[in-house]
């Protein structure tokens, strides 16, 4: 019976790591560092213009 | 390769804002955290409007990184046992327990999506006290789960 139960267990594990996606395809920390992405949307140079204009030193009145 | 989604941390945005380039805000996610860092403070009128501007930007993409209860608890209890076991952290400093956050959205923002949401990467300044809390909270993680990766932003942006 238990060896029943270790076995079927064992099975759903099995197909459980089937569906699971393969992470080793994602950047390690080195990567990271060193990858450039080329190309950028419009929506993301109008997001980092915001962010500079935010992040500029000001001087306030 | 498929690329990691970055989140900066609050001092990488200051201290690296001549180096951040589009690409860089292409492939980020903006963490709540950080937000409240950078904006809780005394700023003008018009940053204020700028701020909330970028904040609607990463809300509208699906890119803004918010804590569930969950993250609450999980956060508190990994700095309640880096007290425990000695580690040499701040006893109670509000950024170390910030920075805790930060770590711990960056992996439940993935994990509540893999399909649709990469894993993450912090980029920091701070490399000592997000490594030692990524290190705790990598080893909650599942063997299949993508660890959280912290990279100094030093080394980030000098490429």
């Amino acid at each position: 019976m238990k060896t029943t139960e270790l076995k079927t267990k064992k099975t759903e594990k099995t197909n459980g790591k089937k569906t699971i996606p393969d992470y080793s395809e994602y950047e390690t920390a080195d990567q990271v560092r060193s990858l450039k992405n080329g190309t950028v949307s419009a929506e993301a140079q109008k997001m980092y213009k915001l962010l500079m204009k935010a992040l500029a030193d000001e001087t306030e009145n | 390769m498929k690329q990691r989604i970055r989140i900066f941390d609050t001092n990488t945005y200051s201290s690296y804002k001549h180096k951040i380039k589009p690409s860089d805000v292409e492939i980020s996610a903006l963490s709540i955290v950080v937000f409240y860092e950078l904006t809780a403070t005394k700023i003008s009128s018009k940053k204020r409007r700028l701020w909330d501007g970028y904040f609607r930007h990463h809300q509208t993409n699906h890119t803004l990184i918010i804590p569930a209860q969950e993250d609450w608890r999980i956060c508190s209890q990994i700095v309640w046992q880096l007290h425990r076991n000695g580690e040499n952290i701040p006893k109670t400093a509000t950024a170390f327990q910030n920075d805790a956050l930060i770590c711990q959205l960056a992996i439940s923002w993935h994990l509540e999506n893999p399909a649709e949401r990469p894993p993450c990467a912090v980029i920091t300044e701070n490399l000592k006290h997000f490594s030692l809390i990524a290190d705790y909270l990598n080893k909650r993680l599942k063997r299949n789960e993508p660890k959280l990766i912290v990279v100094s932003a030093k080394d980030y942006f000098s490429v």
